[in-house]
């Protein structure tokens, strides 16, 4: 072939993808695994501390706005105090040996039944009872706002 | 899923701005540079508080100094498998997005279940089974995220709602 050889590749390579997280029956969680995560309820309270303590006001992003938008209208639980209460119930769970994505993944999908607790949070199988999970999912409803 | 982590930033001040002032620089430079930003794995939804802000090094060459800030942020970032609440954005033929905080993640037809047929009535598209299950723009829906790609500054997600206990949300 005439002509200069060209070098294998010009552009600088992108970073490896971290790739292969995951929350299915196995947890990967690459580095979020072992920090502490927020249901929606909480995050929408932390939020709004945040923005109430004032000082640098609010971002205008987009990511902020819709955010905030978004827990506003998700939040299972409207009232701090009822969002605290919550905490400690599932914070329990972190003693038997649940992560920390699972107990915010309950505290945020408030589901009825253990079937439809483990159903959708893949990686409970096997962590809690049957009888452990009603209870604590009974706890929770109890504290459902339904307004 | 929202998590509470501690973050770390580089960032450069000009020696302009060397004075009092300094720090009140380097945090509003923090803010601005970091509060909002979307990695393409995870996005910062507001920073907590700052940990530490270390002590300066000038760069060699260019009299720049350097700041490595240490800080805590609500970051949000969505897993495969995850199953997450949204509401639907908009309604096309062979599917719906659905947005979940700042990501709108593609339910694709494959990924509906049969009953739930696309109807246009009127203006307005939706998928429904004619008996009480409806996804229309405005609807909320829980949907298990299949798979994500990230690219600088986006994230791009498809979700699925063929499976026991996702669809429409009562509302």
């Amino acid at each position: 072939m005439a002509g200069p050889t060209v070098p294998q590749s010009l552009s600088r390579r992108r970073p490896a993808a971290t790739g292969d997280e995951e929350a299915t029956n196995i947890l990967k969680l690459g580095d979020m695994t072992d920090t502490p995560a927020l249901s929606v309820a909480e995050c929408k309270v932390l939020l709004e501390q945040l923005a109430n303590k004032g000082g640098r006001g609010t971002s205008n992003s987009d990511v902020y706005t819709k955010t905030r938008e978004y827990v506003d209208m998700f939040a299972r639980f409207k009232d701090p105090k009822t969002v605290t209460q919550v905490d400690a119930i599932s914070s329990g769970l972190l003693m038997k040996g649940l992560t920390h994505f699972e107990r915010a993944q309950l505290a945020t999908l408030c589901c009825d039944s253990p079937d439809e607790a483990r159903t959708l949070i893949p990686s409970l199988e096997g962590k809690l009872s049957d009888e452990e999970l009603q209870d604590v999912l009974n706890d929770i409803s109890k504290l459902r706002d339904f307004s | 899923m929202f998590f509470v982590k501690v973050l770390e930033h580089r960032i450069h001040l000009h020696p302009s701005f060397f004075g009092a002032q300094a720090s009140a620089y380097i945090l509003d430079q923090l803010y601005r540079d970091r509060e909002g930003s979307n990695t393409g794995t995870m996005m910062i939804v507001a920073i907590i508080d700052v940990d530490d802000i270390s002590e300066p090094k000038i760069v060699p060459g260019s009299g720049y100094a350097e700041y490595d800030v240490s800080f805590r942020a609500i970051v949000w970032r969505p897993f495969r498998g995850e199953v997450v609440d949204g509401m639907v954005s908009s309604v096309v033929n062979n599917g719906f997005f659905v947005d979940v905080g700042g990501l709108s993640v593609f339910v694709s037809k494959a990924m509906i279940p049969q009953q739930l047929k696309y109807t246009v009535e009127g203006a307005t598209p939706s998928f429904t089974d004619g008996v009480d299950q409806t996804v229309e723009r405005g609807s909320q829906v829980r949907l298990r995220i299949k798979g994500i790609r990230g690219e600088m500054g986006q994230m791009f997600a498809i979700g699925s709602i063929r499976e026991d206990y996702l669809g429409p949300l009562l509302q």
